[in-house]
């Protein structure tokens, strides 16, 4: 299945003055863009973004060896608003050195392991991951009852203008 | 795209070849308007359509039906079918999801476009097809016309383009929609009879949503904009931002909560 993930403009300006603001321990900030699905047409589905919070600060631990590290107490909060309400939940952070984003090493791990807990709690939802760069999104999509992640085949910000982050462009 | 025929338009910017090659674009309704904006976005280079309306073409449609023939007038061609001819006449390998049918019978395959026109004849389509593009967080650019009858002067010709985007103020917020009106329209249904149109105003207003379409796709000129909402005056000529826009009220937009988006599905409370 192909997944279309779209962003209102406006909502990724929220991300982007979040995600930009710097921490007092953490490298980088991260936090949880909020889905809800719709299917299009047998093979295609959208993930359509309505809602971002950004960690909060207390919820940061001190990790020299990763960009941001945050305890059980965010998780499970996450969680239980994914369990609660039924929504796709996307992990975001940025690269905002990059023009070409691309998970690193550390992030596809972790996101290979925090991601399935939120398809335990909702488990018809896609839920991924998303990548800022300084221009460019991607972000890897988990199909309700897929285990391995898909590429979104095109990551959309809608506004005036708009941009379409295709995956093979 | 032949490299000839982008050569006239690489203004519009580096990655728009690209984007006018990818970017899927939906057209509900191809009569007056619609037909104007088919031929159009077709001769711009866009490949990728969803096309619906439910109507036959008639005689009566051929004053305003640009992509239109005598012979699709004969013998009732889907206006979907006539359409779908215009673009393949400059875009041999366009890939168009067709309907001869009702949108709302056909929305599926809407929900993966980049942008909606919407070049319907009623305030309670324009609702819907505003709601479905909200719930989908799909750009949705509106254009229609009237002509309206003034006592003792002549007719007046108007018309509107207005730009929703998710978020933004939309059609009920700048006053063009309202439950006073849509009431209005359905106590009339049935009643109305055929109202008058005329090819001119239909390619003014087209043209000014196709431009509008294009940069929000392209981004070429460099603007922002939260809504647009242009009325035209047919008698003078003059399309200008709608004096509404000097009165809406600030803040997001009341009538679709930005959390009412993807399929409906019933909730626990």
């Amino acid at each position: 299945m192909s997944i279309f993930l779209r962003i209102p403009s406006r909502l990724l300006e929220r991300v982007r003055q979040d995600l930009h603001r710097p921490h007092r321990i953490a490298a980088e900030r991260i936090g949880w863009l909020f889905t809800r699905d719709a299917h299009c047409g047998p093979a295609n589905a959208l993930a359509l973004a309505f809602d971002y919070e950004g960690v909060p600060d207390v919820e940061y631990l001190s990790d020299d060896t990763v960009g941001a590290k945050v305890g059980g107490r965010e998780l499970r909060r996450v969680l239980q608003r994914a369990m609660d309400r039924q929504h796709g939940v996307f992990h975001v952070h940025a690269h905002g050195f990059s023009n070409q984003p691309e998970f690193s090493g550390v992030d596809a791990e972790s996101n290979r392991l925090l991601i399935p807990s939120f398809q335990v709690v909702a488990p018809d939802n896609i839920h991924g991951a998303l990548l800022l760069g300084s221009r460019r999104c991607i972000a890897d999509c988990w199909s309700a009852g897929q285990e391995s992640p898909a590429r979104a085949e095109c990551v959309s910000i809608v506004g005036y203008p708009s941009a379409h982050y295709r995956s093979n462009k | 795209m032949n490299k000839e025929r982008w050569s006239r338009q690489s203004f519009l910017g580096a990655n728009s070849e690209s984007i006018i090659d990818t970017a899927r674009i939906g057209i509900i309704g191809l009569g007056g308007g619609g037909s104007h904006i088919v031929l159009q976005v077709a001769h711009i280079g866009f490949r990728c359509y969803a096309l619906a309306d439910p109507d036959a073409t008639e005689e009566s449609n051929l004053n305003r039906n640009v992509v239109a023939t005598s012979k699709d007038a004969e013998s009732k061609a889907p206006k979907t079918a006539v359409a779908a001819r215009a673009i393949r006449a400059l875009i041999p390998d366009a890939e168009i999801l067709e309907a001869p049918a009702r949108w709302q019978d056909c929305a599926e395959m809407f929900k993966g476009c980049d942008i909606l026109f919407g070049c319907v004849d009623s305030f309670s389509e324009r609702n819907q097809l505003e709601a479905f593009s909200r719930r989908f967080i799909i750009p949705y650019v509106d254009i229609g016309m009237d002509v309206n009858p003034s006592p003792g002067s002549s007719p007046i010709i108007g018309g509107q383009v207005i730009l929703s985007l998710p978020g933004g103020p939309c059609m009920h917020c700048l006053g063009f929609l309202s439950e006073e009106k849509l009431a209005a329209e359905a106590s009339r249904y049935g009643v109305a009879g055929p109202r008058p149109q005329v090819v001119w105003p239909n390619g003014v207003l087209a043209s000014t949503a196709v431009g509008i379409g294009i940069d929000v796709l392209t981004g070429w000129t460099g603007m922002k904009r939260e809504v647009v909402y242009l009325s035209y005056v047919g008698n003078t000529g003059l399309v200008q931002p709608h004096i509404r826009l000097d009165f809406m009220p600030a803040g997001t937009c009341p009538h679709y909560p930005a959390s009412e988006v993807g399929d409906p599905k019933f909730e626990l409370l």
